[in-house]
């Protein structure tokens, strides 16, 4: 028997072509590769349920994870037969599959690849990887006090509610932790890029700092939702100063660990192409009651992805030209907030104006955790601003909204009774 | 048992369109079963094979060396069952397990299962008519629970009970029920698996006729290879 088992462990594996670092599960895409996402496939496998396995509760393992050596055998197969490179690959439980990274030699030869695995039956369903970009505008430094604070009432809103214990996941590139503002904020943090350690990002921290700055510290900023418990799950990454990007794959594992972490709320401040496996793993947030934010681009017509799909709250920076109804509008100019080796920030753009619905959204979830997300959505549309201020008509009034949910008026009130 | 393993390798072989096929070869310092040594305290070898359909159903197969008494022999477990998801994400499962064992024909049993799985919990109650050929009817009921302590590391735990629905009538009350505890951590290096458990089974005058008590409790350690 002892023979045989030697015999097993020594047989030599099928040769293929795999690009990896090692890992055989939890891989990660280089830093080299992000950006060559272009010739870049998807291929899903059907990961089987969790069962019974005999011997497996005494000499083997409780978390049964050897299946994934039989779909890494047929991702082998696959790409051997294709002429792919297997790039890498990552559990999704909660959609039921293993998603492969595969890389093609050329552009037309991904595509036939595309055609070629959407007929194999092995595969569950193959996607090109698609790219997505942070949703900000140049940053500038502007003196001007935070637009939380003088037109959603900051201090008033925080006695009725602060996101209390409010799980907050913030897709995004790095955020600083350490910050002054967001010291003991972020409760759990992954990078979903590549092996390096995490780092702190531009985009992420301000953010970060505007769904959840420190309200107590009396220094900087106070986030809207300044006690929500922050999940700062690097998926993106700074290209330059005002470009950070991301792609299918690393926002998958992202949403992926979001939901099977429990997040109340997920902030999306990006936008970017209709795609597969972020729309399943979009469906499975909203079926589990997870309120989904998305910022919405205000260059495209429907807001861009994901921020027209179905569910999703679009949010688009009040000041910029409305694209279609349904999108919700907030701040999203000169807003104060963190950035990274402990400094502040002035920054623009419709990522800002989605982290302040964030932030409200945890204060609605810690008043009434029963809130479905289509009634979070409804509750934010029906209160808005008429002009006034200096602000545009339909803008989130975020007083009247807190109100309504605590049934009496919080802040601001003859607006809120006039709304 | 050659004839068995040759027979679970063929099956890996077959990798069919749809059905994935993924196994084990471990050596386990002490194969302990429900908290009893099966082995006498030695080590062992086993091959385990595992069969996944596209549509939820699965079968496989486990054989190992075993020592009863002080008699060598085999055991073989062949088992099928179907899978299921709630819309929540909770799995869940039923099934059936064939248990023989070569040359010791009375210890042959068989098992009916069902089972919730989460994340990181799972609990499953067996119903055997005659466990370990004890002409009664029996019960077991685990829940085992894993945790991440950090990269390729994990905290397991286990906890079963035996329960005994008819006594035998040179059996006391005492015997009717036995529980079993396993706590240990887990590590994956590659495709390989290695874990370090202390196994714990609850002292009593045993029913087992080939369960030696001395040893209630020990630490086992096993290493896998995925294939």
């Amino acid at each position: 028997m002892l023979a045989f088992c030697l015999a097993i462990v020594n047989c030599p594996t099928a040769a293929v072509k795999v690009q990896t670092d090692g890992q055989s599960a939890g891989g990660v895409i280089s830093s080299e590769n992000h950006p060559e996402s272009s010739r870049q496939l998807l291929v899903m496998l059907h990961m089987a349920s969790p069962h019974f396995r005999a011997g497996s509760n005494y000499s083997g393992r409780y978390a049964d994870d050897t299946g994934h050596h039989a779909r890494r055998r047929i991702a082998e197969e696959i790409a051997q037969a294709h002429n792919l490179i297997l790039v890498s690959d990552w559990p999704m439980p909660t959609l039921g599959v293993d998603c492969y990274v595969m890389e093609a030699a050329t552009s037309d030869s991904l595509a036939h690849s595309l055609d070629m695995l959407s007929h194999d039956s092995r595969v569950e369903w193959v996607q090109p990887m698609s790219s997505y970009r942070a949703l900000a505008a140049n940053t500038e430094r502007l003196y001007s006090l935070q637009p939380s604070a003088k037109f959603w009432h900051l201090t008033e809103l925080h006695k009725a509610a602060t996101g209390r214990n409010i799980r907050m996941a913030i897709i995004d590139s790095g955020v600083d932790e350490n910050h002054p503002d967001l010291t003991g904020q972020v409760k759990l943090k992954e990078n979903f890029i590549d092996d390096n350690p995490y780092v702190s990002e531009s985009h992420g921290t301000a953010v970060a700092g505007i769904i959840g700055a420190s309200a107590r510290n009396s220094v900087g900023i106070e986030g809207i939702a300044s006690d929500a418990q922050l999940m700062a799950l690097r998926a993106c990454w700074e290209v330059s100063e005002h470009d950070t990007r991301c792609n299918s794959f690393t926002l998958g594992k992202a949403l992926n660990f979001a939901i099977m972490h429990k997040a109340q709320v997920i902030n999306l401040s990006l936008t970017g192409q209709p795609d597969r496996l972020m729309q399943r793993l979009l469906d499975a947030a909203l079926t589990q009651g997870i309120t989904v934010v998305a910022a919405a681009d205000p260059h495209i017509v429907d807001g861009g992805f994901p921020a027209s799909y179905p569910g999703v709250i679009a949010v688009a920076d009040e000041d910029s030209k409305p694209v279609r109804a349904g999108i919700l509008m907030a701040p999203g100019r000169d807003i104060p907030t963190t950035a990274p080796d402990g400094r502040w920030n002035f920054v623009n753009g419709s990522s800002f104006a989605c982290a302040h619905v964030s932030g409200i959204v945890a204060l609605l979830v810690e008043l009434n955790p029963s809130l479905t997300p289509a009634q979070i959505r409804q509750e934010l549309k029906s209160n808005v601003t008429p002009s006034i201020d200096g602000r545009p008509a339909g803008a989130i009034d975020a007083c009247a909204t807190i109100s309504k949910s605590v049934g009496s008026c919080v802040c601001a009130c003859p607006l809120a009774h006039a709304s | 048992m050659f004839r068995a393993a040759g027979m679970l390798l063929f099956l890996v072989g077959l990798n069919t369109a749809h059905a994935q096929i993924s196994g084990n070869a471990t050596i386990v310092s002490d194969y302990r079963y429900r908290g009893v040594s099966l082995s006498q305290g030695k080590p062992e070898a086993q091959v385990d094979v595992d069969y996944d359909s596209s549509n939820g159903w699965y079968a496989g197969m486990l054989a190992s060396g075993v020592k009863l008494g002080y008699t060598e022999s085999e055991q073989y477990v062949a088992y099928a069952g179907y899978s299921g998801k709630f819309l929540s994400g909770l799995n869940w499962e039923a099934g059936a397990s064939n248990v023989r064992f070569a040359g010791k024909p009375e210890y042959n049993y068989i098992e009916e299962f069902v089972g919730l799985t989460s994340d990181h919990f799972n609990g499953r109650i067996y119903f055997s008519p005659s466990y370990f050929d004890q002409e009664t009817r029996s019960i077991y009921a685990e829940l085992n629970a894993a945790y991440s302590l950090q990269d390729n590391f994990q905290l397991l735990a286990h906890i079963g009970l035996l329960h005994y629905l008819t006594i035998s009538d040179e059996s006391t009350s005492e015997t009717a029920s036995r529980y079993d505890g396993r706590i240990g951590v887990n590590t994956k290096v590659a495709d390989w698996n290695i874990q370090l458990a202390w196994v714990a089974l609850q002292r009593r005058s045993t029913q087992y006729p080939h369960y030696d008590d001395r040893n209630p409790h020990t630490v086992v350690l096993s290493v896998s290879y995925s294939f």
